[in-house]
């Protein structure tokens, strides 16, 4: 009888809760057009944490070499007033709805609650940023990872699939230094999803976060 | 003689320098950004029960799961709580004191949402795509591609996950790197409690297989627990599979 009375309670306490269950949190999106970067896009690695600084110049310097190839475009000036704030990639939060989203493709292990997303190496286990780019807009990606070994590579490349990527830069880790900081920039004259893939041939990593910070032009 | 101490103090100056010009340290263990305090790990009290109907399973077929695993739990030791008041009232003032902030009774896990701090946590090895954008984890075929659910668990208290998978159907959608994923012959998940790699030390508890359909599927899984601290919960499914959501409730009794 007691039995009885603690399941009649345990269902009455339940029968709200479960109306307020969403159903299924799978999100059909649409989909938006891939588009590649107006110029070749800009890496930079030095061993060291990028500054403020330095990422300012590399934006300059990018839309710089952007301009040389297309003189339709000389008659715009990179507006920092108007740059949206940064938008921050964690392993707490991997995508932000009409920014950025990420893909992890054969990741070793997902563990977001320990704070880990870990890859093995080789191409087929990699992370792709699918920034939602504006036209007339330069992008500079600030990204941090751990390296299990040392002086290794990491490649980063423009487009969904590794294995045919564009212009893929590889750099070399420092000797000694497992954190890895390194930025990316490109333009886009074009609205549409530019994919950014990362990969290690010869080390597993693990991704620690992103920044993406837009210009407008 | 007078130059001994200058020499002595340089010395010491030289070796505290060198001492800090080491190497640094090359960390082979990735640390992770959230460490915690681990739990210790614990089993169900009794064997976790699994609901599978081939349909999605209702409302009113979760609370009465959920209430089957309260009555295992009353009808297998009836010397138990009733029994013991004050043990009881003593250890729901510890889980409360225990407990900053109340938890949910139902929180849904799926790949944008992967943890819920102190309450349950998934882990992913061995899968070929996380796609928390468009909802899915799409896991390969066998046991080195499986979920792992870290339940935190209380005394007298019952957990259920209720699960919605999707295993791929045969139609030319279902191609991955030009090899056609559809299941071919019966699709068997299995579940236990333990680690992927279970030894006799840390052996697979609870093992259980169970049979699913093509397509979408819900299917349910309980059990309950005596004691605190964490309990894992390890699914991996014989064909290639997406995991999509599983909601997860907890109902003290």
């Amino acid at each position: 009888m007691r039995n009885f009375a603690v399941l009649l309670g345990c269902s009455a306490l339940l029968a709200p809760a479960f109306a307020q269950t969403v159903a299924s949190p799978v999100t059909n999106r649409p989909k938006v057009a891939t588009v590649s970067p107006a110029a070749k896009p800009v890496l930079l690695y030095t061993g060291k944490p990028i500054t403020a600084e330095e990422k300012d110049k590399l934006l300059t310097s990018t839309f710089q070499a952007y301009l040389a190839g297309a003189p339709e475009a000389r008659s715009h000036h990179l507006n920092r007033n108007q740059a949206p704030p940064p938008t921050l990639v964690t392993v707490d939060k991997m995508f932000w709805d009409g920014i950025v989203d990420t893909l992890s493709r054969s990741p070793r292990l997902v563990d977001i609650g320990a704070g880990q997303l870990l890859f093995d190496e080789g191409p087929s286990s990699s992370l792709t940023f699918n920034v939602f780019a504006k036209k007339d807009s330069a992008y500079v990606i600030g990204i941090g990872l751990l390296t299990v070994e040392t002086g290794r590579h990491i490649v980063i490349c423009v487009g969904n699939d590794l294995f045919t990527c564009q212009n893929p830069e590889t750099f070399q880790t420092a000797a000694g230094t497992d954190v890895i900081h390194f930025v990316y920039a490109f333009i886009a004259d074009k609205t549409g999803e530019v994919p950014v893939a990362i990969y290690s041939p010869d080390t597993r990593w693990q991704f620690l976060s992103a920044e993406l910070t837009p210009t407008p032009f | 003689m007078k130059k001994s101490p200058v020499l002595f103090a340089a010395l010491a100056l030289c070796s505290s320098v060198c001492a800090q010009k080491a190497p640094p340290q090359i960390q082979v263990v990735l640390p992770g950004t959230h460490p915690r305090p681990k739990l210790a790990a614990v089993v169900p009290a009794h064997k976790p029960l699994v609901l599978h109907t081939g349909r999605p399973i209702t409302p009113v077929e979760k609370t009465q799961f959920l209430a089957s695993l309260v009555r295992t739990a009353h009808t297998a030791s009836p010397a138990g709580n009733a029994a013991r008041p004050a043990v009881r009232q003593q250890q729901q003032q510890q889980q409360s004191a225990q407990s900053a902030q109340p938890v949910p009774s139902v929180v849904t896990l799926s790949p944008d949402l992967m943890y819920v701090n102190n309450v349950v946590s998934l882990a992913v090895q061995g899968c070929d795509t996380v796609d928390p954008a468009d909802g899915l984890i799409r896991m390969e075929p066998g046991l080195p591609s499986n979920l792992v659910f870290t339940v935190n668990v209380k005394p007298n208290t019952a957990y259920m996950l209720a699960f919605k998978v999707y295993l791929p159907t045969a139609s030319a959608q279902n191609m991955i790197n030009g090899q056609n994923v559809a299941s071919s012959g019966p699709v068997q998940f299995t579940v236990w409690n333990g680690p992927s790699n279970p030894s006799p030390s840390n052996p697979a508890i609870n093992l259980q297989t169970f049979n699913v359909n093509q397509g979408e599927n819900e299917f349910v899984y309980g059990f309950d627990s005596t004691s605190t601290g964490q309990i894992p919960v390890l699914m991996y499914a014989n064909t290639w599979w997406t995991f999509e959501s599983a909601e997860f409730t907890s109902a003290a009794f």
